[in-house]
């Protein structure tokens, strides 16, 4: 067992008189790829936002390598997010008006302290790497919703963050780019990149080293794959589907 | 249904459809002002000229008038209705002393204009009171002109106390008096109105006697005629002083008044056109923000006329509350400004008419509204149902991205990305900027001009330091002669660096078409330097003349030309060598150096250039060694005494223009804020998920904001500078004051630094309250909608 990248006690999220998480105890290692299951309306975005910083849990306590997270002003949480986390959404949110390559660089330049031709230069590596470099210029509103997402990937990477969150980060791609975003997100996690995401589609969960199972805003169960290897896709990908009838998903 | 969707929409986005909703009310009241005050204004003339009858033709006269020529003149005159002559008792402002129990006491010295003491006519040229009826004096009782109250304290009560040529009368101010011809500052004389019996027991013992020659037309279009016929007469007709006709009278009652209506006109414009504007901007944020629900209808079949309606209905119950409710608060808008109506001609209610007129107004707005609603929602139909549910391309609104960021090195990324994002949807911000600075630029410049001692030279005089007139009345050569002495003692003493004498006389000059129209003519070594010419240089030689531009335009003289001008019945020529404008005098002067010495004056004027004296010390001095019967003022009394009304006025509208385009910078930028962080939520909240600090977010929607504002307010005051001049101009052109051309006065450019400032803090404000919105913003709730 790894050191805990990040660590949750007892954490629970009410919306006025609705109790969304009760109670909620996990932790993810460093290096470790932990994927959140459920069925919608169970709390696994909530869950997400809580424990990245983005929402402030009703009770409970969150540690992000040792350090007590809810503690910290709304200032130091956000200099902890551009520096140490990275967000990948369902949509990639970009800002309209700049280019896929300026969307990438932005929270670079935003974070400061690196040189900005070192910051283009691995933008333009990374976007090489995940095959969109020939987009690199272009507005965001004429390139294809795959190609969006690995620019969103290499966006949440150009910090190079200490854990990724995805928050259903394939749910608007269809079947091949969602194989091509899954293969990168595994090659960062092997590169030694936390990764924590919430997904309902089982494929994507298999990829995975242990996915916890969320129900009514409780976990209800985890299940321990360890590390992904392509040829055991199938046998992961037939232990994933017992378990999750077994949880009823 | 559309009330439904309105209610719905309500909740939606209360402050878009309130801010909408502020500004659609706000075109209708300010529509329905202008129409209001137009219509109190005009109302409020008419009704009291109804009763006061003011003359059509008007001629002043000092000296003997042969009443007998007179009323053979008129006699053979065909059309004419009725004429009088009426006397007046001109007295001097220090000769009138105002008091009362509680110890005030002030003499009307400082009264720019003639003062006379009249008797109440019959039926013709009456004097009212506020009600418009026909006021009527008891005898040792007084009534005060109106237009003397923003000058002096004079109340009901107060003793005037009257003391000239070693007779003294006290009189009781008994009621304000509503004079339907002498009731603007621009005008040269007042009445105070006294008892019959006051009068005839005053008459030829105290003052002077100045005739008013009145005559009457069946149509008021008669008098210019009547004037030339009056003029070329060879009988001996009165005409020693000025000559006026109902058209002149009208214009100088109104024109305070027309002034502010002109200018509310043209702020109820623009502030149309912002609305129209920010309606443009609402429905197409509201389109694209429901593209999905416009594509999904596109989709169903839902013919775009059907949705097109959907849009319509709620614009038109939005408007028709807006203009229902800027109807009725134009009624309280209109009871606000136009006290000063209410003051010069009288109270007046609001008629059945002006209620017709103001709804037709209103309901004019409503239309202009919705027919420029329909030209938005034609946008509806360039967009299918691919590019709004499939491509999500929308309305083709989307300009080109920037490709940028990366490849700067230095420049701080939220001020770039401020350049970038300003590019993109900020024109209304600009345009908003634009014309708030040129609305509240074009007052401040107007009122800087007209208060700068430089605008004498539109009223025919050159600059001095202090202009000592001796006018119309007894004893003018004998009064000429002693201040000609006094002056010289003082300049014997170093007080005075330069004097320059200028004579007036009246004269006939020749027109084009051969009839002969009277001019006041300022003669004197002097004459005509250093006033603006539009057109050519001030008279050289004794040969030349320079006119003022509405005489050049009457006589259809240009410079060059030759003009005969008849002196003692003899033509004697003269080139035109400039033209120059003048308010004075009913802008019909004209300036030379060649004498008239067998001519009667008509005033002296003295203009000083003092060495180290202080103005005001030689300006006491010279009243006590003159006495009265000279008007002693610097320029800037001279200007204020004079125009006073008008730049009042004005800086009303200043402030009023200020206060108004602060209000519409916060309500629109707040209202484009709203909208933009509504339709960028997403983006927003991706940039809070990251970690962008909220500061450095702030500053990414502050700098596009200040950028185009700033822009948009340097555009507006270089604008309303290059331009704004000439449009002031061409409203007095308009307007016959015998001024064409009015230069804004230079002024330092840290005074335009205020403007921009002021509207560069208030846009700051607005903004870091709107993205409060952002800081509350809860991410969940948008980066996977």
């Amino acid at each position: 067992m790894g050191q805990k990248k990040l660590e949750v006690k007892c954490l629970c999220k009410n919306f006025g008189d609705s109790t969304v998480l009760q109670k909620i105890d996990f932790y993810v290692d460093a290096g470790e790829f932990v994927a959140v299951m459920g069925q919608s309306g169970c709390g696994k975005s909530t869950l997400l936002y809580c424990v990245s910083g983005m929402d402030r849990p009703t009770a409970g306590e969150i540690y992000f390598d040792g350090r007590e997270m809810l503690s910290l002003s709304d200032k130091e949480m956000e200099k902890l997010r551009l520096q140490h986390m990275g967000f990948i959404f369902q949509k990639a949110n970009f800002l309209k008006n700049l280019s896929i390559a300026d969307n990438i660089v932005f929270p670079a330049f935003q974070l400061g302290g690196r040189d900005r031709l070192a910051i283009r230069r691995e933008a333009e590596q990374m976007m090489k790497r995940l095959g969109i470099i020939s987009v690199a210029d272009h507005d965001i509103r004429k390139v294809s919703g795959g190609q969006l997402q690995r620019a969103a990937i290499c966006r949440a990477m150009i910090n190079h963050p200490d854990i990724l969150f995805g928050d259903e980060p394939t749910g608007a791609l269809n079947s091949s780019a969602t194989q091509e975003v899954m293969d990168i997100i595994g090659k960062i996690n092997r590169d030694g990149t936390t990764v924590l995401f919430v997904t309902h589609d089982a494929k994507v969960a298999a990829r995975a080293d242990r996915i916890i199972y969320l129900e009514d805003g409780r976990v209800k169960d985890e299940l321990r794959l360890g590390k992904y290897k392509d040829p055991e896709r199938l046998n992961r990908e037939q232990k994933m589907q017992k378990w999750l009838g077994d949880m009823k998903f | 249904m559309n009330l439904k969707m309105l209610k719905q929409d309500f909740q939606k986005n209360p402050w878009k459809n309130l801010i909408l909703f502020l500004f659609i009310c706000l075109s209708a009241m300010i529509a329905v002002t202008v129409t209001l005050t137009l219509a109190q204004l005009f109302t409020s003339i008419s009704s009291m000229y109804e009763t006061a009858n003011p003359p059509h033709f008007l001629q002043m006269h000092e000296g003997d008038v042969s009443q007998d020529d007179l009323d053979d003149f008129n006699s053979s005159y065909s059309g004419i209705k009725h004429w009088q002559t009426i006397p007046m008792i001109n007295v001097y402002g220090e000769e009138l002393r105002i008091s009362n129990e509680t110890g005030k006491q002030f003499t009307l010295s400082d009264c720019r204009l003639d003062i006379s003491l009249v008797r109440q006519n019959d039926e013709y040229d009456v004097l009212l009171d506020e009600n418009r009826d026909r006021l009527e004096m008891q005898e040792g009782r007084i009534g005060v002109p109106v237009i003397l109250l923003d000058q002096f304290d004079i109340e009901i009560g107060d003793t005037v106390t009257l003391n000239s040529k070693g007779m003294v009368k006290e009189f009781m101010v008994s009621d304000y008096v509503y004079d339907g011809q002498m009731n603007s500052t621009l005008c040269s004389s007042t009445r105070f109105l006294i008892s019959d019996a006051d009068f005839s027991a005053m008459s030829g013992k105290v003052g002077e006697t100045e005739y008013l020659i009145e005559a009457w037309f069946a149509d008021s279009g008669q008098a210019a005629d009547y004037q030339t016929a009056y003029e070329q007469s060879d009988k001996n007709l009165p005409k020693n002083g000025q000559a006026i006709t109902y058209t002149m009278i009208f214009l100088l009652s109104a024109l305070t008044d027309l002034l502010m209506a002109v200018v509310f006109l043209l702020a109820g414009i623009l502030l149309m056109i912002i609305a129209l504007v920010c309606l443009r901007y609402a429905v197409l944020a509201e389109l694209e923000e429901d593209m999905r629900e416009i594509g999904t209808m596109k989709a169903m079949g839902i013919p775009e006329k059907g949705i097109r309606n959907l849009y319509l209905g709620k614009i038109r119950v939005l408007t028709a509350a807006g203009c229902g409710i800027g109807f009725l608060l134009g009624f309280f808008m209109t009871a606000l400004i136009t006290g000063h109506i209410s003051r010069t001609f009288g109270n007046q209610s609001f008629g059945s008419m002006s209620i017709c007129t103001a709804a037709l107004t209103a309901a004019a707005v409503y239309g202009i509204i919705l027919i420029f609603s329909k030209k938005i929602l034609r946008h509806l139909k360039k967009a299918g149902v691919i590019d709004l549910m499939v491509t999500e391309k929308g309305f083709g609104r989307g300009t080109a991205a920037h490709d940028g960021l990366r490849r700067s090195k230095k420049l701080p990324v939220s001020l770039l990305i401020g350049l970038y994002e300003v590019r993109h949807g900020y024109g209304i911000v600009f345009g908003l900027l634009l014309i708030v600075s040129f609305l509240i630029v074009i007052p401040i410049r107007t009122v800087q001009t007209m208060e700068n001692r430089e605008f004498v030279t539109y009223m025919g005089s050159a600059e001095c330091d202090l202009l000592v007139e001796a006018g119309q009345g007894e004893n003018l050569e004998a009064r000429r002669a002693l201040a000609e002495k006094v002056l010289l003692e003082e300049a014997e003493q170093g007080a005075i660096q330069n004097v320059d004498t200028l004579r007036r006389v009246r004269l006939q000059a020749v027109r084009s078409d051969g009839e002969v129209i009277g001019i006041h003519i300022d003669t004197g070594r002097s004459a005509g330097a250093g006033l603006k010419y539009l057109d050519g240089k001030n008279p050289a030689s004794d040969t030349e003349i320079a006119l003022s531009y509405l005489m050049a335009d009457e006589l259809g003289k240009s410079v060059g030309d030759a003009v005969d001008i008849l002196v003692s019945g003899e033509k004697r020529r003269f080139i035109v060598c400039g033209i120059y404008q003048d308010v004075t005098s009913g802008g019909r002067t004209a300036k030379t150096c060649s004498g008239f010495p067998g001519e009667q004056a008509e005033k002296y004027a003295f203009a000083l250039t003092l060495s180290q004296e202080n103005a005001d010390n030689l300006a006491f001095r010279l009243r006590k060694k003159l006495g009265s019967g000279y008007s002693i003022e610097n320029m800037e009394e001279f200007l204020g005494q004079t125009l006073g009304g008008v730049t009042a006025q004005v800086r009303q509208a200043e402030r009023a223009v200020l206060w108004i385009g602060i209000c519409l910078t916060v309500l629109i930028t707040a209202l484009f804020l709203r909208l933009r962080i509504a339709r960028h939520a997403a983006a927003l909240s991706a940039k809070k998920a990251m970690g962008i600090p909220f500061a450095e977010i702030w500053k990414q929607e502050l700098y596009p904001v200040l950028l185009a504002g700033g822009f948009g307010s340097v555009c507006g005051i270089v604008l309303a500078e290059l331009s704004g001049d000439r449009l002031i101009s061409a409203l007095f052109q308009m307007l016959g004051m015998g001024l064409k051309r009015i230069v804004f006065v230079r002024v330092s450019a840290v005074q335009f630094i205020m403007i921009p400032a002021i509207l560069l803090v208030t846009l700051t404000v607005v903004v870091s309250g709107v993205c409060m919105k952002i800081r509350k913003m809860n991410v969940s709730d948008y980066v996977n909608e």
